[in-house]
C-alpha cells in the first residue's frame, strides 16, 4: 500500500471507530440503567431467598 | 501552562468518595459467594458490555498503548484494528465464551476439573495465578506515574501516591466483591467514554489531522504508517494471538461471559464489545501520537537509542521516559476543570481494573487452589473469606512490586510476556477441552507446563540466557507452538480411562 492509501486507512479507521464508540456508548449508557436497576432486584430477591431459608431453619 | 487547580482537586475528590460508597451499598446486597464472585449472574447486555469495556479500559491500557503510539507512530494503530476484529469473530461464533457459560463454571480452573481433573484444575489455578498476579505488577506503579504527570506534584510523592490509591481500591473490592466492580466499572464507563471521545476530538481540532500526519512523517518517515514495515510479521500475528487472549482467555475478560445471564447475552456482549476492544487501544494509541505532534511543535526533543525511541524533554526541561507522553500532553493542553474531568476519568479507569484484577486472582487461588487441596477450606464462606484475605495480600504485592521492578521494557511488552505464562497454555487447554474429544488431561497439564516458557521473554531473563535476539513476541508465539505440540503428543501418548458407568463427564465438546 502507497503512503497516501495508509493515511486514508488510519483515518477511516479512527473516525469510524469513533463514531461506533459513541453510538455504543449512548446505548450502554442508558440501558445500563435499567440493567443496574435489575440486578438489584435480582439481587434482593436472592437475599430475601436466603433470609427466608434461615428463617426455615431456626 | 495550565497546572491542576483546586477545582480539579475537588472534582477527583468527589469521584474516589463516590467509589467509597459503592463499596459500602453494594455490600448491603451480597448474600453469598455467586453475588460475591459473579453478582448472581444477573448482568444484562449494556451493564455487560459496559463492566467488561470498565474492566479493560483500564487507566494502564490507556498508558501503554499511548506508549505505543508515541514510539510506533500511525502504524501502532494496527493493535485495536486487530483486537476488534478478533473479538467480533469471539462474538459472532460464540469460540471458547459460549462453551465456558454452557458448563455453568464461575472460574476458567473450574472448568479443567470439569473436562479433565482437579490435578488440572490446581496447576491451571497456580499458573492463572502466577501470571495474573506478574501481569499486574506494574498497574500500580504506572497509574500513580500517571498521577504525578498530570497533576505535576512531586516524583517523590509516587509510593504515596501508590499507597493511597491502594487503599480506596482494596476497601470497596473487598467490601462489594463483583457488584461494586460492575457498578464502579459502569460510572467509569460513562465518564472515560465521553472523556476520551472529547479528548480525541479536541486534539485534532487543536492539532490538525493533516498536521498530526506531516509531523509524523517528516520525523518519523513513511514507514511509521506501515504495520509491517514498523512492526514486522510476527509482531502483528502476536497482537492477533492478543487480541483473542484479551477478549476469550483473560479470565476478567471471561468473567463478564460468566456473568452473564445466558449465552445469548454472551454473544450479544462480545460483539458489541468488538467497539470497545478496538476503541481501547485505538483512541489512546492515537492520543500517543498526538503527544508526539505536541511535543515537537513546542520545540521539544524526542530522544531515542538504538532500540527506537525511549523518551523525550520538553523544552528547558528533563529528559522523560515514554511513558509520561500522555499525562504531560495533558497537563500542558487541558485547560482547568477539564483536566479534574479527565483525571477523575483515568481514577476511575484505574480503580475499576484494579478491582477486576483482584478480585479475580483472589477468587482464582480460593476456589482452585486452596478449596480443592484443603477440603475443610472449600464451604462458600470459607472461599469469600479467602477470597477477601488474598485481595489484600495481592495488593500488598502490587505495591511492592511497583516500588522495586523497573521493567526495562515497554510496558505493553511486559503485560504481553507475564500474561503469557498463563494464556499460552490456557489458550490450548480451552480450545482443546472444548472442541477436540480426544485431549487428554496429560497433553492438558504438559500444555499448562509449557506456558511457564514465556518467562524467558522478560528482559532480565532474556539478557541473563544471552536470548537478546528474540524479541517478546517471537518467544511468546514459539511458546505457544510448543504448548499446541505437547497438547497433541500428550493426548495421542497418553489418552484419559473411559469414564466410569453414570459418571459421564458434562463438559466434553459432545455434552456442551
Amino acid at each position: 500500500m502507497s503512503f497516501e492509501s495508509w493515511v486514508q486507512f488510519w483515518q477511516v479507521t479512527l473516525y469510524g471507530g469513533l463514531g461506533l464508540f459513541a453510538i455504543l456508548s449512548a446505548w450502554v449508557i442508558v440501558s445500563g440503567v435499567g440493567d443496574i436497576r435489575d440486578m438489584f432486584a435480582s439481587l434482593t430477591a436472592e437475599r430475601d431467598r436466603a433470609d427466608e431459608d434461615s428463617k426455615d431453619g431456626n | 501552562m495550565p497546572t491542576f487547580g483546586a477545582i480539579d482537586t475537588t472534582i477527583v475528590v468527589v469521584y474516589l468518595a463516590l467509589s467509597v460508597g459503592i463499596g459500602l451499598l453494594a455490600n448491603r446486597f451480597i448474600t453469598g459467594l455467586s453475588g460475591y464472585l459473579v453478582a448472581g449472574r444477573s448482568l444484562g447486555t449494556a451493564l455487560s458490555i459496559a463492566t467488561m469495556t470498565g474492566s479493560e479500559l483500564g487507566l494502564i491500557t490507556v498508558m501503554y498503548q499511548a506508549q505505543k503510539g508515541f514510539t510506533g507512530g500511525f502504524a501502532a494503530l494496527h493493535i485495536g484494528l486487530i483486537a476488534g476484529i478478533v473479538t467480533l469473530v469471539v462474538g459472532l461464533t460464540g469460540f471458547i465464551v459460549v462453551g465456558l457459560r454452557r458448563s455453568e463454571v464461575m472460574t476458567i480452573p473450574e472448568f479443567y476439573e470439569k473436562r479433565f481433573d482437579k490435578q488440572t484444575r490446581v496447576l491451571g489455578g497456580i499458573l492463572l495465578a502466577l501470571g495474573g498476579i506478574l501481569n499486574m505488577g506494574l498497574f500500580l506503579q504506572v497509574g500513580s506515574q500517571f498521577v504525578v504527570g498530570v497533576t505535576g506534584i512531586d516524583g517523590a510523592l509516587l509510593s504515596t501516591v501508590m499507597v493511597t490509591l491502594l487503599l480506596l481500591v482494596l476497601f470497596y473490592t473487598v467490601m462489594g466483591g463483583m457488584v461494586s466492580v460492575v457498578l464502579t466499572d459502569y460510572v467509569q464507563f460513562v465518564v472515560l467514554s465521553i472523556g476520551l471521545i472529547a479528548l480525541v476530538l479536541m486534539s485534532i481540532n487543536t492539532l490538525g489531522f493533516d498536521h498530526i500526519v506531516e509531523v509524523m512523517r517528516t520525523q518519523r518517515g513513511e514507514g511509521s504508517f506501515d504495520p509491517t514495515d514498523e512492526f514486522g510479521g510476527s509482531y502483528i500475528a502476536w497482537m492477533g494471538i492478543m487480541g483473542l487472549v484479551s477478549c476469550a482467555i483473560w479470565p476478567t475478560a471471561v468473567t463478564r461471559a460468566l456473568a452473564s445471564k445466558n449465552v445469548a447475552v454472551v454473544k450479544r456482549q462480545f460483539s458489541f464489545s468488538a467497539i470497545s476492544f478496538m476503541i481501547r487501544f485505538l483512541l489512546p494509541c492515537f492520543l500517543g501520537i498526538a503527544a508526539f505532534v505536541f511535543i515537537v511543535d513546542g520545540g521539544g526533543l524526542i530522544l531515542s537509542d538504538a532500540s527506537g525511541i525511549t523518551g523525550f524533554s520538553l523544552e528547558g526541561g528533563e529528559a522523560q521516559e515514554s511513558i509520561m507522553a500522555l499525562p504531560t500532553y495533558l497537563q500542558q493542553m487541558l485547560p482547568v476543570g477539564v483536566l479534574g474531568l479527565l483525571t477523575a476519568a483515568m481514577l476511575a479507569a484505574f480503580m475499576s481494573t484494579h478491582d477486576s484484577y483482584l478480585l479475580c486472582w483472589s477468587s482464582v487461588i480460593a476456589r482452585d487452589i486452596i478449596s480443592p487441596l484443603v477440603p475443610s477450606e472449600s464451604s462458600p464462606e470459607k472461599q469469600l473469606k479467602w477470597t477477601r484475605v488474598f485481595i489484600v495480600l495481592i495488593g500488598i504485592y502490587v505495591l511492592f512490586w511497583g516500588l522495586v521492578y523497573h521493567p526495562g521494557q515497554d510496558v505493553w511488552e511486559y503485560l504481553g510476556i507475564t500474561g503469557a505464562v498463563y494464556f499460552t497454555g490456557a489458550i490450548v487447554v480451552l480450545t482443546a477441552g472444548l472442541y477436540w474429544p480426544q485431549a487428554s488431561r496429560m497433553g492438558a497439564r504438559l500444555s499448562l507446563y509449557a506456558g511457564l516458557a514465556a518467562i524467558v521473554g522478560l528482559t532480565p531473563i532474556k539478557k541473563a540466557l544471552h536470548l537478546d535476539a528474540y524479541s517478546a513476541p517471537q518467544i511468546g508465539l514459539a511458546t505457544l507452538a510448543f504448548a499446541i505440540l505437547v497438547m497433541i503428543v500428550g493426548s495421542l501418548a497418553f489418552p484419559d480411562p473411559p469414564s466410569p458407568e453414570g459418571e459421564e463427564n458434562t463438559a466434553t465438546p459432545e455434552a456442551l
